[in-house]
């Protein structure tokens, strides 16, 4: 064998491990299995309930499942790959004001997407949502915390003081 | 319900990423709303990143539509992007390669 050829293998080689590593996967690849060979029905959509309480809310992605519900789907871009109580409630919005607008009825669960700063994305959560009256029980509450009725609670993560903007003021009593 | 409606006596909006910020911290759910939002550097950057991240996680959906088979166009763009994207990556990646000669070579 030449050397010519030898030369050829190896860029070829090097060619086809490098694509492998560097091509995009496709997107269904990253979605749960429940999620796979569903229809896309809304991306990048902004809703709003109506009512004494109205929300709005920015969907990232609805699916339809087999059922007939639609499927929430959040992207969160974090170094850790777990969901909070913040993507839940978020979720839970998403869909008590999608049901408002469209009359649709959305799954009492949904997924959330992880990728990392780097883009690369980690996997998915799935998590149970919010019933609609204690997320206006939440509302509510957030309410009479602006109006100064109840004293508001620190945060039960003391890693979030360390990245807080009001760390100072605020005076953790783990600081 | 009842007591939401004794505390309020005008409509409540809120958004939903407002409404998360419950999940996070109380206490920041009050000092944003005295103070305004304020952010750290490092906020600020993720934050950006994040809505580079949507942008990207936006434009992906034209994959889903074309792997349900309703858009030819769709489905060829959305190729044609990955594919360039790939080649700019490899291209990227060789001529990074080819930069650092004496890093391969050793002392």
């Amino acid at each position: 064998m030449g050397l010519e050829t030898v030369a050829v293998v190896w860029f070829v080689a090097v060619v086809v491990v490098l694509w492998w590593h560097l091509w995009p996967r496709p997107p269904e690849d990253e979605l749960p299995p429940e999620l796979r060979g569903t229809r896309l029905v809304y991306a990048e959509r902004l809703f709003r309930s109506f009512g004494p309480i109205s929300i709005t809310a920015k969907v990232d992605r609805a699916y339809r499942d087999a059922k007939g519900a639609l499927v929430l789907v959040e992207l969160k871009t974090r170094t850790v790959h777990r969901a909070y109580r913040s993507d839940v409630i978020e979720l839970s919005a998403q869909r008590v004001a999608l049901m408002a607008q469209m009359g649709e009825s959305v799954a009492d669960h949904a997924y959330v997407l992880t990728e990392r700063p780097d883009g690369l994305r980690t996997g998915c959560h799935r998590v149970r949502l919010m019933e609609p009256v204690d997320l206006n029980a939440l509302v509510a509450r957030r309410e009479k915390l602006l109006a100064g009725k109840v004293e508001p609670q620190p945060t039960c993560a003391p890693g979030m003081c360390q990245k807080c903007a009001f760390v100072r003021p605020c005076d953790p009593p783990w600081r | 319900m009842a007591e939401l409606k004794k505390h309020m006596h005008q409509k409540v909006t809120v958004g939903a990423s407002e409404l998360a910020q419950m999940g996070v911290c109380e206490r920041l759910v009050v000092f944003e709303h005295r103070y305004g939002r304020q952010r750290t550097a490092e906020q600020q950057r993720a934050a950006m990143r994040g809505l580079r991240a949507h942008k990207r996680f936006y434009r992906e959906r034209q994959g889903d539509s074309a792997r349900q088979g309703r858009c030819f166009v769709g489905h060829f763009r959305y190729w044609a992007r990955k594919l360039q994207r790939a080649w700019y990556r490899l291209i990227r990646y060789v001529a990074r390669w080819l930069q650092a000669p004496e890093s391969r070579d050793g002392p």
